[in-house]
């Protein structure tokens, strides 16, 4: 209940901060349609490729980046301090910092891909593997999040701060759209975004394997996830450095 | 009979030290506070208060000595302590785009306690009440701190300058506070430029000097420690008649000063002597040792 309380008031400072607002609704979902409308290298024939891209530019616009940014921002504000002297859970102040900014960009996820499904006429063969995509996806833009904030000393900051990891996630999308063979494709899996960017291909465009095909992307996403998590918890600092 | 949560001292440090890096910045500093004790800390900067502070508040490791806050470890056991002990800090901590209630009502909801919006006008904020937090004062910022700070009803209150920034009504007001708190048990731990606050509240008093613990009692004890002072402006004055005195004298532009451990009966023989020699004792003041003199005598203290 602590992380819905703090997830409220997380969702109050959003809408109050146009900069923050413009960043985790605005710019996302207008990226993610610009991309379907440009056509670039043939994507919109090809649904599942479409969707991966787009998948991947909310998330870095609406989680990473926002998140990095608001880390920033609330660590600056010695708020984060503040909650860390009250008895919430380290958990439940992440969930409560980072959920409504998830929950933003699911959203989003939804219009998004529903266009692209309307305009390529083809719906997600597996919607359930889509899903899966998008939690192990958005919990390494969380984790990413974390850790850019650990070395950013302030929102401004974040606008540079946020590109390498920006830059990570989108080759790893760009990677994972293309079939590689054996410990190659652990290598290329094993970068962020690429175990997404996959996952969405085969929930999209489904296989000829069916969901055999979907275990070791599923379970190399799974572990980038739980990497970034454990690097960023032990790299993030509650308070400025003195 | 067994020790209950009430018989232990609410915080306790023994022999505590901390560095950063190859600088220590306190150097073997204990006290206790009890329940419903207010310990005023003071010091000049750099004295080591906010390390020990932060330290009691379990925000850093010692380096050496032991820190118990009802009992716990604070560094091992934050979230145990947490609902059970607050903190007014330098830093106010708040969201600047939530406004003065919601930012009350989140820090109750967060402790699980009912809302307590009467706190707001309790702290002279009321008129405040719907305003951004980053709208505020300094002072108002404090204001609201300490009502965050009593919502949690604390068994013990480390305060950091509470009062620094406050209009002298305010600062009253919240020395009401702080004494309601003690009346209710909480143990407080006050740090304070302030010298006239802290002889106002405390129960006892620890002035800390270069790390260490340079005095440490009630007011009354520290004070009469020191050596009284009498000064006075006699007229006419030639020094060569004064009457021998257990303290010592100092001239500068016609006013005597007598600092002495014998207060009374230095008094009693230089009014005796003005009487047989027929001087005016103008402008005569005569105590004991005040914080400020003390504070000051320990500043002027050159560098070990």
């Amino acid at each position: 209940m602590t992380a819905l309380t703090l997830a409220v008031a997380e969702t109050r400072l959003i809408l109050r901060n146009r900069t923050v607002l413009v960043t985790a609704a605005i710019l996302p979902i207008a990226m993610a349609f610009l991309v379907g409308r440009s056509n670039l290298g043939g994507m919109s024939e090809a649904g599942g490729a479409l969707a991966a891209v787009q998948l991947s530019m909310l998330l870095v616009f609406g989680v990473l980046m926002t998140s990095t940014m608001t880390l920033a921002a609330r660590r600056q504000q010695r708020y984060l301090k503040r909650l860390r002297s009250s008895p919430v859970s380290t958990a439940s102040i992440v969930a409560g910092l980072t959920g409504p900014l998830v929950l933003v960009v699911a959203v989003q996820a939804l219009i998004v891909l529903a266009s692209t499904a309307w305009e390529s006429g083809a719906a997600p063969v597996h919607p359930e593997l889509l899903v899966l995509a998008f939690a192990t996806g958005a919990a390494t833009s969380v984790a990413l999040g974390f850790l850019t904030a650990s070395f950013t000393k302030s929102p401004e900051a974040a606008q540079i701060t946020v590109l390498p990891g920006t830059l990570v996630f989108m080759a790893g999308t760009a990677l994972g759209l293309f079939p590689f063979e054996g410990v190659r494709s652990v290598l290329v899996a094993a970068v962020p975004g690429a175990g997404m960017a996959e996952l969405t291909r085969l929930a999209w465009d489904g296989s000829p394997e069916g969901h055999a095909a979907a275990v070791e992307p599923l379970l190399l996403s799974t572990a980038v996830a739980v990497v970034a998590i454990v690097i960023a918890a032990r790299l993030f600092r509650w308070q400025p450095r003195p | 009979m067994n020790t209950t949560t009430e018989d232990r001292p609410a915080v306790e440090v023994r022999d505590l030290a901390c560095r950063y890096g190859s600088f220590t910045a306190v150097d073997g500093v204990s006290f206790t506070i009890a329940p419903g004790e207010l310990f005023a800390l003071l010091g000049t900067n750099g004295a080591g208060k906010t390390t020990t502070v932060e330290t009691a508040v379990g925000l850093r490791r010692p380096a050496a000595g032991t820190v118990r806050v009802r009992g716990l470890d604070p560094y091992r056991h934050r979230r145990e302590l947490a609902g059970r002990v607050a903190v007014i800090g330098q830093e106010t901590g708040f969201a600047d785009d939530l406004t003065v209630t919601e930012t009350l009502r989140l820090w109750t909801d967060l402790h699980r306690l009912p809302s307590r919006a009467d706190l707001i006008g309790r702290v002279d904020l009321a008129h405040r009440a719907t305003v951004r937090v980053g709208a505020l004062s300094g002072g108002e910022r404090r204001r609201l701190d300490l009502a965050l700070a009593l919502a949690t009803d604390p068994a013990v209150l480390f305060a950091d300058e509470p009062t620094t920034g406050l209009d002298p009504a305010s600062r009253r007001r919240t020395w009401a506070l702080l004494r309601e708190l003690t009346e209710r048990g909480t143990a407080v731990l006050l740090t304070t430029h302030y010298l006239d606050e802290a002889a106002e509240l405390a129960d006892h008093v620890a002035i800390m000097d270069r790390g260490r613990i340079a005095r440490f009692g009630t007011v009354a004890e520290i004070t009469a420690s020191h050596e009284a002072r009498i000064a006075v402006s006699p007229q006419p004055f030639d020094p060569l008649t004064l009457p021998v005195l257990a303290g010592r004298t100092a001239v500068a532009d016609g006013r005597l000063t007598i600092r002495t451990t014998e207060l009374q009966a230095d008094l009693h023989r230089l009014l005796d002597w003005a009487a047989r020699a027929g001087v005016d004792l103008g402008d005569l003041t005569a105590g004991p040792a005040t914080l400020d003199e003390i504070f000051a005598e320990l500043e002027a203290r050159p560098a070990a």
